[in-house]
């Protein structure tokens, strides 16, 4: 797995966002699942329920591809790294408006941004010839 | 090392572009003759970042070089639609960067490079080096979008006099 660009850093980041999501549910006691206001996660980055399970599903994707195959884990970095990258766009048109259900701050754009780059460069950009077995 | 940069500027440069190019929804007149061709410049930004990484090399780094300048013209053009300064300029140093970056490494690629130990190496060397481009480029593509009509008011165009939505300050608590 360590040979692997795309595993280690699907592992990474996997594992990363799983504990993200699960602190995130520690200051969003009180908020309402889709809240345009949620709590700050380490004091910068707002999250709401919705965004804690968004955060724990997206990292436990990441983190099971990362361990299953080379193939998983590029297919699975290329295609979250792509619907960050439209998040985070998009997301800066749904800030202050009622579309907000994901609670998004600028910092939340700066992850999001710099998740869906690195994501998807190393799912588009290494590895192009990865063997099509899956390698345990 | 720095392989996937120009593709990461790009694609930088092109969510800017994309993101000055959405204004025109709320634009009139020559704003939006020179707003619109933003949104074809991001496109084809980040459409040519995909193909410089799935190919491995910039195949045509002078042609990369001449849309940069292109770009940057575009750009300026964009200005006086009314883009922001500061969107433009971070936009503008991105795809500079992209361009000046493909046309050093024109014809470079990795053919031949990926066998044992050396492409491990060659692939961690890689995956460090898109870290770090990525990390520089959203913190320069953040404030560049923050600044444009969609990072300013949630998409609330009000150009035009046209009706203004209820901001919210999204640092209050409650």
């Amino acid at each position: 797995m360590r040979s692997s660009p795309n595993r280690l850093i699907g592992v990474v980041f996997g594992a990363v966002y799983i504990v993200v999501g699960a602190l995130g549910f520690a200051v969003t006691g009180g908020v309402s699942f889709l809240a345009t206001q949620g709590g700050m996660l380490l004091g910068i980055f707002m999250v709401n329920p919705l965004h804690n399970v968004a955060h724990l599903l997206i990292g436990a994707a990441l983190l099971v591809a990362g361990l299953v195959s080379t193939r998983a884990a590029k297919a699975t970095n290329t295609v979250v790294g792509a619907a960050y990258l439209l998040l985070g766009i998009v997301g800066f048109f749904l800030v202050g408006t009622a579309a907000n259900i994901l609670a998004l701050n600028t910092f939340d754009h700066f992850l999001h941004l710099a998740s869906a780059l690195l994501l998807l460069a190393v799912g588009v950009g290494v590895e192009r010839t990865a063997p099509r077995r899956a390698m345990a | 090392m720095l392989r996937s940069w120009p593709a990461l500027l790009a694609w930088g440069a092109g969510l800017i572009h994309l993101a000055i190019g959405a204004s025109v929804t709320g634009a009139d007149g020559w704003a939006v003759v020179l707003l619109a061709p933003m949104l074809v410049l991001g496109a084809v930004e980040l459409g040519w970042g995909v193909a410089v990484l799935r190919a491995g090399r910039v195949g045509q780094g002078r042609g990369a070089a001449i849309g940069a300048i292109i770009a940057v013209i575009l750009g300026a053009g964009a200005l006086l639609g009314g883009a922001p300064v500061i969107a433009v300029a971070a936009s503008s140093g991105l795809v500079v960067a992209a361009g000046a970056m493909a046309a050093r490494s024109r014809g470079e690629g990795e053919a031949g490079a990926d066998v044992g130990e050396g492409s491990v190496r060659a692939s961690r060397s890689r995956a460090v080096g898109a870290v770090l481009g990525a990390v520089l480029v959203a913190a320069l593509v953040t404030p560049g979008l923050a600044q444009t009509d969609a990072g300013a008011n949630g998409g609330g165009h009000d150009h035009g006099g046209g009706a203004d939505l209820p901001l919210v300050d999204p640092h209050a608590h409650h």
